[in-house]
């Protein structure tokens, strides 16, 4: 019987590179800062950068740079955006009574990628966690608490984690927004996430949304 | 009844890739010291709960120099097959079930059951509370599904309630929101958690009294005095009661996670008052009562594990302890030795035992 782990034991050792030139080590180690990307995989990138025509890798380090520079955060949802207001914001065809509370704007992307759902967003920036240093004063919740209040939303549907943290913040801001007329509802629960919204496959994700909870389901005495 | 027929190691521990068969009903594991005798013991462990018996880190149970390890079992229930499997691979633990992977690991357990006696085990009494709090839960977690993830909840919720605690003495003022959705899920979770301790030691006293009986030959009474803030108060009202106290201190004081059990001999406080010889006796027959109230709760026989046991029992107990195994009706025992000759002149002729030596 062959171990299945033992191939990794050979695997090479690339700590230990050795450049012929220091503009091709630069660039690679500018690479391997980003998450999920080893040395190896670097030096492939950067080779293959090497190979492109001078013109398209221009056009690569002017999107990455322009994009670093000029993006903003929507002021209405905390999304990203090219202007002050995103373009789902500026939309006015979707439905503005209705806003999905999410996370991060990963989250927002995932559930565009449905194409089921019209409403409008509330990015958090994370959820309540103490454990991790994070109060509601690192949160998204008061400009949540105004837009409930001033711009007609009738409903909030809440789209966090399905964890203590995720089911605490949706205690959270359902005790902040107590006395306004807002319906809040959550997405399904005991479908298999994943863990992380943005990993659901996109089927999944749009049967949650519409197959949506109001909270006396999902936080235990929530009114108390 | 439930048995374990056949055992694969890959990349575990000090085996780097072995395969045992266990036919009888008492499998003797012999060797020198060093040799693998208890994990191969706690591979056995391993495959009914997913997590070894002595080390809390799974990196601990990987072979040197490499990178993960792998276990599988032919387990036999019902005289149906099932043949589990665990890998842990560079921090994640994958368990499959006829090749099937768990949606979640928690389902697992409760499924093949197996109790442990080891050397370092007297610790059960002689120790602080949360030893016995482990140990409880251990057993509850078993018998009862919603037990273990409402104890995983209040564990994940008191650790977060704790931060909120230390986080309030940064603010200046304090909007205690969260808190109250802490408290009110730890409330719940602590209740229940409460409620089902309790009412495991009606279950399981008397067969803690039988055992001891039969190990001593005496007619002590034993008692276990189940102590807990909730029988004052509700969880709910401790919360809501002490929070000036939780405050100043950052960190929750009273719950169900300060629960402790006091082991009473004839009235005499054991971990204080009891001599080597009766601690030992106390820690059998609390084993062995574990083995029997699981046995009886769960429908099946679990295996039992005795590691490097006899060495140190007198004859006494160990006559006790092999009329107690050998009794028609137990379950599967594997068992470790550094002597063969030993087991088999205290197993006597005829009996149902095969020797694995490593
Ligand atoms: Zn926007």
């Amino acid at each position: 019987m062959c171990p299945p782990f033992l191939f990794s034991k050979f695997a090479g050792n690339f700590d230990q590179m050795v450049f012929s030139s220091k503009l091709i080590e630069d660039a690679v180690q500018e690479f391997a800062l980003l998450p999920g990307i080893g040395k190896k995989t670097a030096l492939r990138l950067v080779l293959q950068l090497l190979k492109m025509d001078e013109q398209d890798v221009d056009a690569f380090t002017t999107a990455v740079g322009r994009m670093r520079h000029e993006v903003q955060f929507c002021k209405i949802c905390h999304n990203v955006a090219d202007t002050e207001v995103c373009m789902i914001c500026v939309n006015r065809a979707r439905n503005s009574t209705q806003v999905c509370v999410v996370e991060t704007i990963r989250d927002v992307i995932a559930i565009e990628s449905t194409q089921q759902y019209n409403g409008l967003y509330h990015v958090l920036g994370g959820i309540l966690s103490p454990l991790d240093g994070i109060g509601p004063g690192q949160l998204y919740i008061n400009t949540l608490h105004d837009r409930v209040k001033n711009n007609g939303v009738e409903e909030l549907i809440m789209a966090l984690s399905p964890t203590i943290e995720g089911d605490t913040t949706v205690y959270y801001i359902a005790r902040q927004l107590k006395d306004l007329p807002v319906r809040i509802t959550t997405i399904a629960r005991g479908i298999a996430f994943g863990g992380e919204l943005e990993y659901a496959d996109e089927m999944t994700l749009a049967r949650s949304i519409a197959k949506r909870l109001p909270i006396e389901n999902y936080v235990n005495s929530a009114g108390s | 009844m439930s048995r374990l027929n056949k055992i694969i190691l890959v990349q575990f521990r000090n085996y780097s890739s072995a395969s045992y068969q266990f036919t009888a009903a008492v499998t003797c594991i012999t060797g020198p010291n060093g040799s693998g005798k208890t994990n191969l013991l706690d591979a056995a462990y391993y495959l009914c709960y997913t997590k070894s018996y002595f080390n809390a880190s799974q990196q601990n149970n990987v072979q040197a120099g490499t990178d993960g390890f792998r276990l599988e079992g032919t387990f036999e229930k019902d005289a149906r097959k099932e043949i589990i499997s665990c890998k842990w691979k560079q921090g994640k633990k994958e368990i499959l079930a006829n090749g099937v992977e768990y949606d979640r690991i928690t389902d697992h357990i409760g499924k093949f059951s197996s109790v442990m006696i080891a050397p370092d085990d007297i610790a059960l009494i002689n120790d602080g509370s949360e030893l016995r709090r482990k140990w409880v839960d251990s057993i509850l977690s078993q018998v009862d599904s919603p037990y273990l993830d409402k104890l995983l909840r209040y564990q994940r919720i008191l650790l977060q309630r704790n931060a909120w605690l230390k986080m309030q003495s940064t603010v200046t003022t304090i909007d205690a929101t969260e808190l109250e959705y802490y408290n009110n899920c730890m409330a719940e979770d602590g209740q229940y958690i409460y409620e089902r301790r309790k009412q495991f030691l009606q279950g399981f006293l008397p067969l803690l009294n039988d055992f001891y009986h039969r190990l001593s030959g005496g007619k002590e009474i034993l008692q276990v005095a189940y102590e807990s803030d909730l029988s004052q108060k509700t969880l709910a009202e401790w919360l809501q009661y002490n929070l000036q106290y939780d405050m100043r201190y950052q960190r929750t004081l009273r719950g169900i996670h300060k629960d402790d059990w006091v082991f009473v001999l004839s009235g005499m406080n054991v971990k204080q008052y009891a001599s080597q010889g009766q601690k030992k006796s106390f820690l059998f027959a609390l084993k062995l009562a574990q083995y029997a109230f699981l046995s009886k709760e769960m429908g099946h026989l679990p295996i039992l594990l005795l590691d490097d046991v006899f060495e140190k029992l007198d004859q006494q107990r160990i006559e006790a302890l092999l009329s107690i195994i050998r009794a028609p009706g137990f379950g599967q025992v594997l068992l470790t030795d550094t002597h063969e000759d030993r087991i088999r002149l205290a197993f006597g002729q005829g009996a149902d035992i095969e020797f694995v030596r490593l």
